[in-house]
């Protein structure tokens, strides 16, 4: 179930897949982070299950990073507490570690090591030996596709080869979770295609995946469930169609016609899930109350049935940047 | 499944197949068990310009050095001994890299994993923090085995050569491992608690010439004591370098334990094993201290032992006042059960008053040892003390008590969670006391007029002037002073006692049964049980 702390917005359960234990792989509880008087997170809480892909929006300063630097053991919270797996950030960090992979916003490499042997020392952080770490590499190194330069030093890696080390070593010991912060930031199409393809890969394996970034096309396309931060408050989450169906609960309707738009304007009057309606000669504009394609259609036809010259009849569909735009208000701390 | 949704495709790279030789199998099951950040360290060592280039200029001074002094001691070099000279000039060589290229390196490896971002990845994968710390201490060990064996044959020479013993090159060569050693410990700690870039940057200065003036002052000495400096020890001699061989050795376990705890998750306790290692410090530095006593017979170790046992622990109790004083959920769960382990143990956890209390109960003991001690030899009719150890020490005492418990009243009033309390801690004690000695020295001035002043209660806070007087000369001036330094001590001991009364109430905290679960799959199951009197 995914949870918000702005209540304003009641959001139905999207279909979860859980694990054996029968808890979210994510879990934030209340969580409250102050740096001084700044509330960088404030009172977030949200889950994310188990083969899920969680898109984390926001604008700059928002309080992603932070969050998610919780998650990741790498600062604490001020209140409140994040699972992995039913382990605490706060009291488990070391369990946590071994359930998590976390890809920060910037590189971290060493420039003097090659790709092979980068992978190589952090299969060993993690303590995976003999067999099990020749598999973990070879694997990676297939999957990331940087089996081909194994051997090129990281100072000579493009931006994209870089991201997909990173990618690589945050999978290297085949997480249960994981966190990435800004991963398209800065690739070509194709590279983005590429690490769209693999996020949604890593979540059909089953592994649970909190993705940040500011491509909200993307993020829309990736993403089962997404949740919207504006200063350190969650406003809204949710699926994609469900966040639009609570902010706007109607579709607009454009209707172009070879003659007799007035008309039309009058006739659609009354008629089931049509309101505001607005005519011109040639163009009728109204907004249809329902999500159902089946009730577009049958309007469709019903029009066309009454002999109206219908030349056009679209539905304007609603990005999920028109809906960061509609919620967040471009106020930072 | 790739990338690209292709079916996986045979990929093969010397580091993705298991070895076919059973010596490579062999040696790569041995390198799983190193420590990963030594592996990493000589990778990236190997590779980098900085140890290519130091390394190839000191085996090219060794050997220019070489020729130049075998040239200008030929022809004497036949039948006079010429070791000496030469030998000083590979030790200056074999110094400047010791002392100076591998504590910084060290230094530089801690601080460019945070510039380059890569301290953050190491943090969230399994390594520990000591794993880290120790990585980078262990790689500077190699570094400093990899110079000494490329200068061996060049020592061995000198030796040939005659003019100076084994003894001498052998103390030479270990005092310089020793000291290298301590000063990597040390730029390791300091880069582990400067954290941000810009302090970094300042620090490294500070660092750089830190150890220039370490290796400065080693072959000044060098220099001036000529390499008959160590000679040939005696056996005593022998026992006392030992002595401070273990002593060095747990400073130096104390300080990277201290750099990691720098580094590590702040819910850890970081607290009872820095308490335990310089509990077993103290406890060896007091014990090679008391057999030196006992050799020497003479009261003024006593002083120095107490003065010196005092400044560490006024050192170390400037930072430990400073924690942010909160035990972690985390900590509590292995909070002792019984009450015996509540009453002893509790002192060796997180927590700026209980480990307050936890050096004034150590310093104690030591005054109280020492008192035992004093007492006994002076039974025997060697003994050449006077009966002022114990009035310094108890004044000494009453100083740890004042200052420190002053110093964690006033860490009360800042907030837990502020940046570099710890440094702050240490600041505001120095101010304290800096104001302690200056102010009552100003005040009595001013109303003398400017003249000479003497002693008296008004000098009850200074330290020094204090001491000295309880050790040299026992007057009846010392007497105020010890009444209003024992009637403080006793206030702020008991005061701090009081504040400190929450974090002993703490209980133990029972461990998720999930946790416990992951904990025990991760230790090795047990050997089966065999009953001997089977059949």
């Amino acid at each position: 179930m995914v949870t918000s702390s702005a209540t304003d917005i009641a959001l139905e359960d999207p279909p979860a897949v859980h694990t054996t234990a029968g808890h979210p792989m994510i879990q934030l509880r209340r969580l409250f982070r102050f740096f001084g008087r700044t509330r960088a997170v404030n009172d977030v809480s949200f889950e994310v299950e188990a083969g899920q892909v969680f898109g984390y929006i926001g604008p700059n300063g928002a309080g992603k990073t932070t969050s998610m630097r919780i998650l990741s053991t790498l600062d604490l919270p001020d209140y409140g507490d994040a699972l992995v797996d039913g382990f605490s950030v706060v009291n488990d960090p070391d369990l946590v570690r071994k359930r998590l992979g976390f890809m920060p916003d910037h590189f971290g490499t060493y420039p003097n090591m090659n790709c092979v042997e980068y992978l190589d020392f952090f299969a060993r952080s993690y303590g995976i030996v003999g067999r099990e770490r020749t598999k973990a590499l070879r694997h990676t190194l297939y999957y990331t596709g940087l089996d081909k330069i194994a051997e090129k030093p990281i100072r000579g890696l493009s931006k994209g080869m870089r991201q997909r080390l990173c990618l690589g070593r945050a999978m290297i010991h085949d997480p249960a979770v994981l966190i990435l912060d800004e991963p398209a930031n800065g690739l070509d199409p194709r590279a983005r295609i590429e690490l769209r393809h693999m996020i949604r890969g890593l979540a059909a394996d089953g592994k649970a995946l909190l993705v940040s970034s500011h491509i909200l096309t993307e993020l829309g396309e990736m993403c089962d469930t997404i949740g919207i931060i504006e200063r350190g408050q969650l406003i809204v989450s949710g699926t994609v169609a469900e966040i639009k169906a609570k902010l706007r609960p109607h579709i607009d309707v454009l209707i172009q016609l070879v003659e007799r738009g007035e008309e039309l304007g009058s006739w659609l009057q009354g008629r089931e899930h049509v309101q505001e309606i607005q005519a011109s000669d040639l163009v009728v504009r109204c907004q249809f109350v329902s999500d159902d394609q089946h009730d577009q259609a049958a309007l469709l036809r019903s029009i066309v049935d009454a002999g109206y010259p219908v030349l056009e009849f679209s539905t304007e569909s609603r990005s999920l940047e028109d809906i960061f735009l509609q919620i967040t208000t471009g106020a930072v701390q | 499944m790739g990338v690209d949704g292709s079916e996986a495709a045979p990929f093969e790279h010397r580091m993705t197949e298991m070895p076919d030789q059973l010596w490579e199998r062999w040696w790569l099951w041995c390198s799983e068990r190193f420590n990963p950040i030594v592996i990493k360290e000589v990778r990236q060592s190997l590779k980098s310009r900085q140890f290519t280039i130091s390394f190839g200029l000191t085996l090219i001074a060794a050997i220019g050095w070489t020729l130049i002094a075998v040239s200008m001691l030929v022809p004497r070099i036949y039948y006079m001994p010429g070791g000496a000279p030469l030998l000083v000039g590979f030790f200056c060589i074999l110094t400047l890299p010791l002392m100076v290229i591998i504590p910084f390196s060290a230094f530089r490896s801690l601080t460019a994993e945070t510039e380059e971002s890569t301290f953050e990845l190491l943090s969230i994968s399994a390594l520990s923090a000591s794993q880290i710390v120790y990585g980078k201490m262990a790689s500077a060990c190699l570094q400093i085995v990899l110079y000494l064996s490329a200068l061996a044959p060049c020592i061995v020479l000198t030796y040939l050569l005659r003019g100076v013993g084994l003894y001498t090159i052998l103390f030479l060569l270990g005092w310089t491992v020793l000291f290298s050693v301590c000063e990597t410990a040390l730029a390791l700690l300091v880069a582990a608690v400067s954290r941000t870039r810009l302090i970094q940057n300042g620090v490294s200065v500070l660092v750089l010439a830190g150890l220039l003036l370490g290796i400065f002052l080693w072959l000044t000495l060098l220099i001036n004591q000529g390499v008959d400096l160590f000679g040939s020890p005696s056996g005593e001699e022998f026992l006392g370098y030992f002595a401070v061989l273990t002593v060095v050795a747990l400073i130096v376990s104390l300080v990277l334990r201290a750099a990691a705890a720098a580094i590590d998750f702040p819910s850890e306790n970081h607290s009872t094993p820095l308490r335990r290692r310089l509990l077993l410090m103290l406890s060896v530095a007091l014990f090679w201290s008391f057999m030196g006593l006992l050799a020497a017979r003479q009261g003024e170790i006593v002083v120095v032992i107490q003065v010196f046992v005092f400044i560490v622990l006024m050192i170390i109790g400037a930072l430990m006042t400073g924690e942010r004083g909160v035990i972690s959920p985390r900590a509590q769960r292995t909070l002792p059960r019984t009450f015996a382990g509540r009453i002893f143990l509790t002192w060796m956890y997180p927590g700026a008053g209980l480990g307050y209390i936890f050096l004034i109960c150590i310093y104690a003991a030591l005054i109280a040892t020492l008192a035992i001690m004093e007492v006994y030899m002076q039974s025997t009719s060697t003994w050449r003390g006077r009966e002022s150890g114990l009035v310094s020490g108890l004044l000494l005492l009453g100083y740890l008590a004042i200052y420190l418990g002053f110093n964690r009243l006033l860490m009360l009033a800042v907030s837990r969670n502020l940046p570099g309390r710890m440094i702050g801690s240490v600041a505001a004690l120095a101010v304290v006391l800096l104001l302690a000695h200056l102010l009552p020295l100003l005040i009595v001035f001013y109303w003398n007029d400017y003249r000479e002043i003497d002693y008296a209660w008004h000098q009850a806070f200074n330290i020094f002037w204090s001491v000295y007087e309880a050790s040299e000369d026992l007057s009846l001036d010392i007497a105020p002073t010890s009444v209003i330094v024992s009637l403080c001590a006793m206030g702020v001991f008991g005061l701090n006692l009081l504040l400190s009364t929450r974090d002993v109430m703490l209980v133990r905290v029972a461990q998720p049964p999930r946790v416990r679960d992951e904990s025990q799959r991760s230790e090795p199951a047990p050997a089966p049980q065999v009953d001997p009197f089977a059949d």
